[in-house]
């Protein structure tokens, strides 16, 4: 193992992969360490999904629009492999009155925003879908949405770094990070000490356990999410497909908000040391998606709980996950599941990420990420120009951990 | 141990059979660095089928100790996840529907 670099990167998922490759442009001498193996983690789990629709103006929506640029040249010239990339637009379903009344709502807001969103009736869904559930009222639809497999974008991502030079140790523990002067001097691990004078944290939902290494708290939680995925069947659904968060009894507001769309940045400052929860029961905190993979096998999610990093799959999420599915995609009910599993989306309290530099020299972040499907490339290539040209990261002061109070 | 050379008709023999991946496809996978059962599955999909690497799993772990040299007993097996036996999604369905009426 290498002893000294430039960069020492913690973590093995996308962020921490692309972050690898586009620094390995400007430096061979990156090293990244993977406590388990590459996108052992959410990114092997998550449904891949590159929406612009969901973003919220500034910083996430920059990045997840220059991802979108990114990702095209990246699979033209970069990657070994396919990743299943497919721009085919993003849809959210929606049933009910209350909900269409708030689609209309965020619509709107979110076309003033200059985010294409279309209104679909239902005739328009199942022109697109067919297999939809004739229940369906409508949908909200961005035709710039994409989508793609996770696991192997983070593999080429991976490959692609070591192919530029990084080292990539998997299997590799960080135990503790060694500082001078509220700098950082050197990573130890497991396989012993590399000397680095900058650190880049993109351990996800650990982050804040590397964060206690130096000494800084940072508010990322582990959210944990369950999915399984069905048998291969026939060919019946073209993209993604989200649901809402709303239920029959939630006012207007509520409903607003349970297109998730809506969290506002600039919102009162969130304190470093609220614990998240979810009110209700299991039952009240379920989120459609319905992701057909290239195989065509279905993964089917999925429902939202803060309960550290306890990675079991339980019974009764599976069955609120199923009824879910089946009522948007009724043949589904036919069909067999053959896997479950969870993973954790890392939390933040405003959906935003937390990336940049911190009060500890050389330590930066770049974790947070509910969508780093979507932030990744153009993360890494905004803290590549940040930590080889000390440029400034768009829109930073929103996604920098000074966001948060003590 | 001496092992015989395999024609390449041979190489074309299909060990995960759910999602038809070949022993040549496997040996590429581990020849790109995939040294663990997880990391071929991940990039292979062999043990992502119907079956769940219940057949191809351990012919799988016999190639990679071959080619690393890593005993059987190092080469973990991926997480098992349930349900253990495919199970019909309106099983299921029914089931969360009355949850979600009783709350």
């Amino acid at each position: 193992m290498k002893r000294c670099a430039d960069v020492v990167i913690i973590g093995g998922g996308i962020i921490g992969c692309t972050a690898a490759y586009f620094l390995s442009k400007y430096t061979r001498d990156v090293v990244l360490l993977e406590r388990k193996g590459i996108a052992s983690e959410a990114s092997g789990a998550n449904y891949g999904m590159i929406w612009e629709q969901t973003r919220q103006p500034g910083y996430d929506l920059t990045m997840a629009r220059r991802s979108l640029e990114l990702y095209p040249t990246l699979i033209n010239e970069v990657f070994d492999t396919d990743i299943e990339y497919e721009k085919k637009g993003g849809m959210t379903v929606f049933f009910t009155e209350l909900e269409r009344t708030a689609a209309e709502i965020v619509t709107r807001s979110k076309q003033s925003q200059g985010i294409p969103l279309q209104l679909l009736g239902a005739p328009e869904v199942r022109e697109l879908e067919p297999a939809l559930s004739e229940e369906i009222m409508g949908a909200v639809y961005c035709h710039e949405d994409a989508q793609l497999n996770p696991m192997l974008t983070t593999i080429a991502f991976a490959r692609a770094a070591r192919k530029g030079g990084v080292a990539i140790y998997t299997d590799t523990e960080v135990l503790s990070i060694r500082t001078h002067n509220q700098s950082v001097q050197s990573v130890i691990t497991n396989r012993g000490e590399i000397k680095t004078s900058i650190v880049l944290n993109a351990a996800g939902s650990w982050a804040s356990q590397i964060g206690d290494m130096v000494g800084l708290k940072i508010p990322v939680y582990p959210h944990k999410l369950q999915s399984f995925v069905t048998e291969q069947i026939p060919h019946v659904l073209n993209r993604v497909i989200q649901g809402t968060q709303i239920h029959r009894d939630s006012s207007l507001e509520e409903a607003v908000q349970g297109f998730s769309y809506t969290r506002n940045v600039s919102a009162e400052r969130p304190r470093i040391g609220q614990q998240p929860f979810h009110q209700g029961a299991l039952a009240d905190n379920t989120m459609l998606y319905i992701k057909p993979t290239v195989s065509d096998n279905i993964v089917c999610g999925t429902t939202f709980e803060f309960v550290g990093h306890d990675k079991n799959t339980s019974y009764e999420s599976l069955t609120l996950i199923a009824a879910n599915a089946k009522k948007t995609l009724p043949q589904l009910k036919d069909v067999h599941i053959i896997r479950s599993w969870a993973n954790f989306d890392p939390w933040t309290v405003d959906g935003i990420p937390i990336v940049g530099e911190t009060e500890i020299g050389g330590f930066i972040i770049a974790a947070g990420h509910g969508t780093a499907m979507s932030h990744g490339p153009a993360t890494a290539e905004a803290l590549a120009e940040l930590i080889v040209h000390g440029k400034p990261i768009p829109f930073g002061e929103q996604a920098s951990i000074t966001r948060f109070t003590d | 141990m001496e092992r015989k050379t395999q024609t390449s008709e041979e190489k074309d023999i299909i060990l995960c059979r759910c999602e038809e991946v070949t022993q040549k496809t496997i040996e590429e996978a581990i020849g790109k660095g995939g040294d663990t059962l997880d990391s071929v599955k991940r990039s292979t999909r062999a043990g992502m089928g119907l079956c769940q690497g219940r057949t191809c799993q351990r012919l799988v772990a016999k190639i990679l100790r071959d080619k690393t040299g890593k005993p059987l007993e190092a080469l973990t097996p991926p997480t098992s996840r349930p349900p253990f036996r495919p199970i019909k999604l309106d099983l299921l369905a029914q089931e969360g529907n009355k949850t979600a009426e009783r709350k």
